[in-house]
């Protein structure tokens, strides 16, 4: 009796597991499909320096001012952890602030060169300060923003959706307020989610916003003049996600899993590197799930060059990654590993 | 085992496994578009979401009625085990083969982290095999 009941109750075990699993495969051979383009991994590209193991798993990279490289966390903001570029050797630090003020969940801290800055784009203001005593002194309100990068240490660079609900980027300064705002609308789908992406700036004060579900970047000079709109390799040109309304809270919501095309990217004065979320159609699955594919792109021209792996680590997957000059700084949740960049 | 405390236990386990499904379902069906929304979110359901959005609370509904039916009580111990295994299935597969992570869960439950998410199901699917194995051959001696 007890035996036919275990029996039985394997069976159902193994009839739900295998229609999950079934399920799983359904949806993954849909998505596997080709995506028309192939990259070109040229070897050597970049040489493994120095590794060190983090505590932490909630870090984030906040900057550099070229000697050392920063990491914040998410869950205590005031911490800043100070890594030497060269060595990794590292130190922790308190930010304080001269006056007490609200910190939110979306409050990060930048660092540039030798400032430092905390900003909170739900409630619309920079807190910012210098490097050399982590103390926030000075307080910059403006109106909600999705992004900030600092130009000065008094003019920012902001992506914001403006009152005719266009995404844009504008300079705000503290002396002449909001100064020369660029559309940077794609006019394709609802305009929130289409048109997000990825906010940076290079050493030598250029701006690229490379946009998440299409493959488009643009990039600009300091004063926010358009040097040209390119391409990253894919094919993906129109944003493919859905957006409903969940009726109850009138919440805007993706429907679907979005289709990421890029996912982070960073800027030396040369290039400007993207991490993608498409696999080229000659990269091996394997090799493809078990790394991130670091495409290079001419800052001059914006054309495509070559990519390189940044490998898994076991089963550490990279959090983050920037390049400084010509040192590529990679987060994974354990360790901080640097690479040597022979381009 | 003495039949009384066995019955007992029967019907506390049946209880624990009737409150769950009847808490989680009624959770899903107060705001079902949203409900469906989140699970065309994920990258396994999307393609089935809305069959699954309304199959899903039906099953737990329809499990929790076969619970009061003494003819059907042991069939519901077995498919309230299968409905637990497939959830812990599907836990398992989203954490590690899909680089997108929805939460669908409703109340209290969406609280829980994804380790205790697993731990919580396993203890439901551990009752529900219980009561299967537990369950009298005759669950009412003839007289």
């Amino acid at each position: 009796m007890l035996k036919s009941r275990i029996a039985k109750l394997f069976t159902i075990a193994i009839i739900s597991i295998s229609m999950v699993i079934g399920l799983y495969f359904y949806s993954s051979v849909a998505k596997n499909r080709k995506n028309d383009f192939v990259r070109e991994f040229p070897p050597h590209l970049i040489t493994a320096d120095t590794i060190k193991s983090i505590a932490n798993s909630d870090l984030y990279i906040a900057g550099s001012n070229g000697k050392f490289v920063y990491l914040s966390s998410k869950k205590s903001k005031n911490t800043l952890l100070r890594f030497d570029l060269q060595t990794l050797d590292s130190d922790t630090n308190k930010i304080r602030a001269l006056k007490d003020f609200n910190v939110y969940d979306d409050a990060e801290v930048q660092v540039e060169s030798e400032n430092i800055f905390l900003t909170q784009g739900f409630a619309g203001n920079i807190r910012s300060g210098m490097l050399k005593d982590l103390i926030l002194t000075k307080t910059t309100q403006i109106f909600p923003f999705y992004s900030v990068v600092s130009i000065t240490d008094t003019s920012y660079v902001i992506r914001y959706i403006n009152k005719s609900n266009k995404n844009v980027l504008a300079i705000y300064s503290t002396q002449n307020r909001l100064v020369s705002e660029k559309n940077i609308s794609t006019k394709q789908g609802d305009e929130i989610f289409s048109n997000d992406g990825i906010l940076l700036k290079t050493p030598d004060k250029r701006i690229a916003f490379v946009y998440y579900y299409s493959n488009n970047f643009i990039v600009t000079d300091q004063n926010l003049n358009e040097s040209y709109k390119a391409k990253t390799i894919d094919t993906n040109t129109i944003a493919k996600i859905k957006v409903k309304k969940i009726r109850s809270t009138g919440d805007l919501t993706m429907s679907a899993p979005p289709l990421i095309v890029n996912k982070e990217a960073c800027a030396n004065n040369d290039h400007l590197f993207i991490r993608s979320g498409l696999k080229a159609d000659n990269q091996v699955p394997e090799e493809w799930s078990n790394s991130s594919t670091i495409d290079v792109y001419n800052l001059k021209n914006g054309n495509y060059e070559f990519s390189f792996y940044l490998l898994d680590l076991g089963k550490d997957k990279l959090v983050s990654f920037k390049v400084y000059n010509k040192t590529l700084v990679a987060l994974y949740h354990n360790v901080i590993y640097t690479f040597k960049l022979n381009f | 085992m003495k039949e009384l405390p066995r019955k007992t236990l029967i019907e506390l386990m049946s209880a624990t496994l009737v409150l769950l499904f009847v808490y989680a379902s009624i959770n899903k069906l107060i705001d079902l578009q949203k409900f469906q929304i989140e699970l065309s979110k994920s990258p396994i359901l999307n393609p089935f979401s809305e069959i699954v959005s309304i199959a899903i609370p039906g099953l737990e509904i329809g499990i929790s009625f076969l619970f009061f039916l003494e003819k059907t009580k042991h069939l519901a111990f077995y498919l309230s085990f299968g409905l637990m295994t497939a959830f812990i299935a599907y836990i398992i597969i989203i954490l590690n083969f899909s680089d997108y992570i929805p939460c669908s869960c409703g109340g209290v439950i969406s609280l829980l982290t994804w380790r205790q998410h697993i731990f919580f199901n396993l203890f439901f699917s551990v009752i529900s095999a219980l009561g299967v194995l537990l369950y009298p051959v005759r669950y009412y001696r003839p007289i």
